[in-house]
């Protein structure tokens, strides 16, 4: 095994320490094998003398009669933490879909302001729409000399159209808006997970 | 030698060789290797003890394009050797006292 081949190895057996911890060791490792290298000895023979890296992590993370009772412990331990996990199913399991829908109900909510104002503005353009090609229609209907309500029907069918394209842009800022908020939500929900996987 | 007593007697050697001025890890040990037999993994936890402790303090040189870090006594370090001698005159007397009763036992044997 050469230098770098054993500080990995180390770092690997040292997972377990907080990683100022492993860096502190990896370093005090890494400047006494340069030394004696520079002093003249083989860099394999340096890596052989110090003693395999499980060994040396055994010796930081305590005596080995401490760390066998641990993976006594460890061993009893999990299979408590199945058997409850499965006798307690029925607990969990319940919670963990009320949990699943209440996230679900809170997306829905978020995004419904834009499926109101989606359908808003497509009905304001489907109405303005038909009220503008129905105008020539209608004044053909009731007669050129009651015109005025053809117009007044033409008239409200482009206001409808203005309604529509307002519409439009308040849906446009909404969905940006709430894109982000979802987003947001998303990052604060995980953080704790991720930090957890940073600190292990 | 038991590991318990080995570890106490080299955290006062390293303590008495940065007395005399500063150093690292492989001069360390390379000093005191001459009076105890001491391994890189032994000294590790020991140096961190010291500095947790504050009986010594740490600052990194460069040296040949890589950090060496070295380690410098505090008062309170120093103040440890000295309280590591008069404690040491305790463990002579029952040193003396175990001899002694040894001894006893051998005359006691021609004795007989």
């Amino acid at each position: 095994m050469n230098k770098q081949q054993f500080l990995n190895a180390l770092a690997e057996a040292l997972k377990k320490l907080p990683r100022e911890e492993r860096y502190r060791t990896l370093s005090y490792y890494d400047e006494l094998i340069d030394d004696r290298i520079e002093d003249g000895q083989n860099e394999y023979a340096v890596v052989e003398s110090l003693g395999s890296p499980e060994a040396i992590a055994g010796d930081i993370f305590g005596s080995e009669e401490a760390e066998k009772t641990k993976k006594e412990y460890g061993k009893g331990a999990k299979i408590w933490i199945i058997v409850l996990l499965i006798l307690g199913f029925p607990l969990w399991g319940s919670l963990l879909l009320v949990a699943v829908l209440l996230v679900l109900v809170a997306y829905i909510l978020l995004y419904l302001p834009i499926v109101i104002l989606g359908a808003l503005a497509l009905g304001f353009l489907g109405a303005s729409v038909l009220g503008i090609v129905g105008t020539p229609f209608l004044i053909a209907e009731i007669g050129i000399q009651n015109s005025a309500g053809g117009i007044f029907q033409c008239g409200s069918s482009i206001a409808l159209l203005g309604l529509s394209i307002l519409c439009t842009v308040a849906l446009v800022y909404t969905t940006k808006g709430i894109v982000r908020a979802s987003k947001a939500i998303w990052r604060g929900c995980t953080a704790g997970f991720r930090k957890r996987r940073i600190a292990g | 030698m038991d590991a318990q007593l080995k570890k106490g007697l080299i955290e006062i050697c390293v303590l008495v060789v940065l007395k005399q001025q500063d150093s690292y890890g492989y001069q360390i040990i390379k000093d005191i290797s001459d009076y105890a037999e001491l391994s890189e993994s032994t000294l590790y936890p020991i140096l961190k003890r010291l500095e947790a402790g504050e009986f010594v303090t740490t600052y990194s040189i460069e040296h040949n394009s890589r950090l060496r870090k070295y380690y410098h006594i505090t008062d309170k370090g120093k103040l440890r050797i000295e309280e590591f001698l008069v404690e040491w005159q305790d463990v002579q007397k029952v040193y003396e006292f175990i001899a002694g009763s040894v001894s006893k036992e051998k005359d006691g044997g021609i004795g007989v």
